[in-house]
């Protein structure tokens, strides 16, 4: 099993994301999805139950429940292994409109997230493997065209550029996979395996490698 | 490592909170359109209602009635038999739809309710809905979509004028004048030729996220207007306009058919009858896309979703017993581009738009008489019939189907032309 909602990072009297609902303004604040305390994994898991329940027998408002606790996560880790904003966007979206499709056959008994997240970096990694193969060197464009074409942005582009994420992009998609997958999502090695269909030995290699790179080029606290 | 953590937590994520919303709206909707649940249905239940369905399938397929039923069920899905409302009645997705039909532009309104704007030709939203570019032999006009033949500018050629397309910004317009590129201010001021020899293809201005201000829709605003166009030789050129700065000229030539930008400007598509190239403006990268299409199979047309890098495309494929459309959705930029196949049916699909927000699909059916609604979301589909009739009073058979000419507005334009 994997996902966030196993593993909550701080503990404290309440557990729940924060989003910045009221920013709706085209200044790009991060959402912050850092968890704040949850009082018992079991009492997490009965919570959304109970919302998957409630949204299988039609109750949008555990629907929405459901999708801005998880949508998050999954849109961060989409991210952080195409780093391509609406790449992203659409890998995590169709990831929740395959669970609205699987909803009704959805075993209660297993947790939400980590199923969802396994879909979103599965994908996010098949999407940028596909888009590296497909590239080619375009000589036509002007040399310029790169800056000379950024699009008109309402704020500045300085925001978007963050040292972990630039030392991310460099790494290959399945080295961004476990890293997203461990340090963002608090999945165990295990966990990576099963997710990405692949030995734990690898996952642990992968792991090692990704994070001697990653240490190579940002300063990572141990 | 909690560094590493905190830090991947916290890094900053382009248009968390838009996505997080426009995400929203598309889950809800699926949501709220998917099927009563079948999860409270007790097993025996279930087993009866198979036993029932297959007593029934049995008997379908095995007595002379059942026979007859058959036959009636395939004589209803024959071409042009989806069942179909009769008349247009509103638009699924909202918006405004414009039309051109052989009386001239329709302005098909969110009510159903449509407007002939005039005895025009080729037409063409701005970006704001405001206005509608419309040419009549060698004029090009601007027109008021609210009215009929309300004429806010207008301006001569010295050859026919066709392809006229607003820039998002609001602040230009091109067309083609015989085989020559003008460009025009968003105001009728300011004609000038931007190329000549270019292909009879529609220019296609790149998107911008926020229509100008006034004060800077004049011409000194850098990069604002980018236009894309192809030359007579098949080459795909993106030129600045107000500096005359060519941004790409594609090496490669070919007979293209169409050109069309994603909604944020980063990738422009090109395809002929049998495939597409993506320039990807951000990496500087283009993508071939192999869609695998046999020589039978053409592309009609392509467009981006609103919003996102998706495609939606149209293909048609010849075979012994009549062509056959598909409708066709996928990334441009990935190995499974058009891996999706929602829509096939006999005939021909001239063409189509998405709505303004993305959710609905509007393709034109040419061989039934119809309009296909399409949500990609839930998969549905609302067919409307008689088109050709709703914009061709007193028509007989063998009026041209009428052309899907853009479906407005997007959220980028409402303030601007």
């Amino acid at each position: 099993m994997i996902g966030p909602g196993l593993r909550p990072v701080v503990a404290g009297p309440r557990e729940e994301i924060q989003l910045d609902v009221e920013s709706t303004d085209s200044v790009a604040v991060p959402l912050r999805v850092s968890r704040a305390a949850s009082p018992s994994k079991a009492l997490e898991r009965r919570r959304e139950r109970r919302w998957v329940k409630a949204a299988q027998a039609g109750s949008e408002q555990a629907l929405e429940h459901l999708y801005r606790r998880h949508w998050p996560w999954a849109h961060r880790a989409a991210y952080l292994v195409v780093h391509d904003a609406a790449a992203a966007e659409d890998i995590a979206q169709e990831a929740f409109l395959s669970a609205i499709r699987s909803l009704d056959r959805f075993d209660r008994s297993r947790p939400f997230g980590p199923w969802l997240n396994r879909i979103v970096v599965n994908r996010a990694i098949d999407w940028t493997r596909a888009r590296s193969l497909r590239r080619e060197t375009a000589g036509e464009f002007d040399a310029d065209v790169a800056s000379a074409t950024e699009p008109v942005r309402e704020t500045g582009s300085a925001i978007y550029s963050d040292e972990v994420v630039e030392a991310l992009r460099r790494l290959s998609p399945e080295h961004r996979a476990v890293v997203v997958l461990r340090y963002l999502l608090d999945c165990t090695p295990g966990e990576i395996a099963k997710a990405l269909g692949v030995p734990r030995g690898t996952v642990n290699s992968r792991l090692r490698r990704a994070l001697d790179r990653l240490g190579a080029e940002i300063e990572v606290e141990e | 490592m909690g560094d590493l953590r905190r830090r991947l937590r916290n890094a900053p994520i382009p248009e968390e909170h838009e996505a997080r919303e426009r995400s929203w709206r598309v889950v809800r909707a699926a949501y709220a359109e998917r099927g009563p649940s079948t999860t409270g249905a007790s097993a025996p239940r279930r087993l009866a209602v198979a036993l029932v369905a297959a007593a029934i399938v049995l008997a379908v397929v095995l007595t002379p009635a059942g026979a007859k039923v058959v036959d009636f069920v395939d004589d209803a899905v024959s071409p042009g038999a989806r069942h179909a409302e009769p008349a247009l009645t509103h638009l699924p997705g909202g918006g405004s739809v414009l039309v051109e039909s052989t009386n001239g532009p329709w302005v098909v309104n969110s009510d159903g309710a449509k407007r002939l704007l005039g005895d025009y030709d080729a037409a063409a939203w701005s970006a704001g809905g405001r206005f509608v570019a419309v040419t009549a032999g060698r004029e090009l006009m601007a027109v008021e979509p609210t009215a009929t033949d309300a004429i806010h500018w207008s301006i001569p050629s010295a050859r026919p004028v066709t392809n006229p397309s607003w820039s998002t910004s609001g602040v230009r317009v091109a067309y083609l004048s015989g085989d020559s590129l003008r460009v025009v201010a968003g105001d009728g001021t300011e004609d000038g030729l931007l190329a000549r020899h270019v292909a009879s293809v529609t220019p296609e201005w790149r998107p911008q996220r926020k229509p100008l201000p006034p004060d800077f829709q004049v011409s000194g605003v850098p990069r604002a207007n980018l236009l894309a166009y192809v030359t007579s030789s098949g080459r795909v050129v993106v030129e600045d306009t107000d500096s005359g700065k060519v941004l790409l000229r594609s090496g490669d030539t070919a007979q293209r058919k169409g050109l069309a930008w994603s909604s944020d400007g980063k990738l422009l598509l090109s395809f002929t009858a049998h495939d597409l190239l993506t320039y990807d403006f951000a990496s500087r990268a283009r993508f071939p896309v192999a869609a695998g299409m046999p020589l039978s199979t053409q592309l009609q047309t392509v467009a981006f979703q609103p919003g996102s890098h998706r495609v939606a495309a149209i293909t048609t494929t010849a075979r012994s017993s009549g062509p056959r459309s598909s409708l066709l959705l996928g990334r441009p930029d990935t190995e499974k581009f058009l891996a999706q196949r929602p829509l096939s049916d006999p005939g021909r699909f001239s063409d189509l738009a998405w709505s303004p927000r993305g959710d609905w699909l509007l393709v034109g059916w040419s061989t039934a008489d119809q309009w296909l609604f399409f949500n990609p979301t839930t998969g549905r589909v609302t067919p409307v019939g008689d088109i050709a009739g709703q914009f061709d009073a007193g028509a007989t058979s063998g009026v041209p189907f009428p052309r899907l000419a853009g479906w407005c507005c997007t959220a980028l334009g409402t303030n601007s032309p």
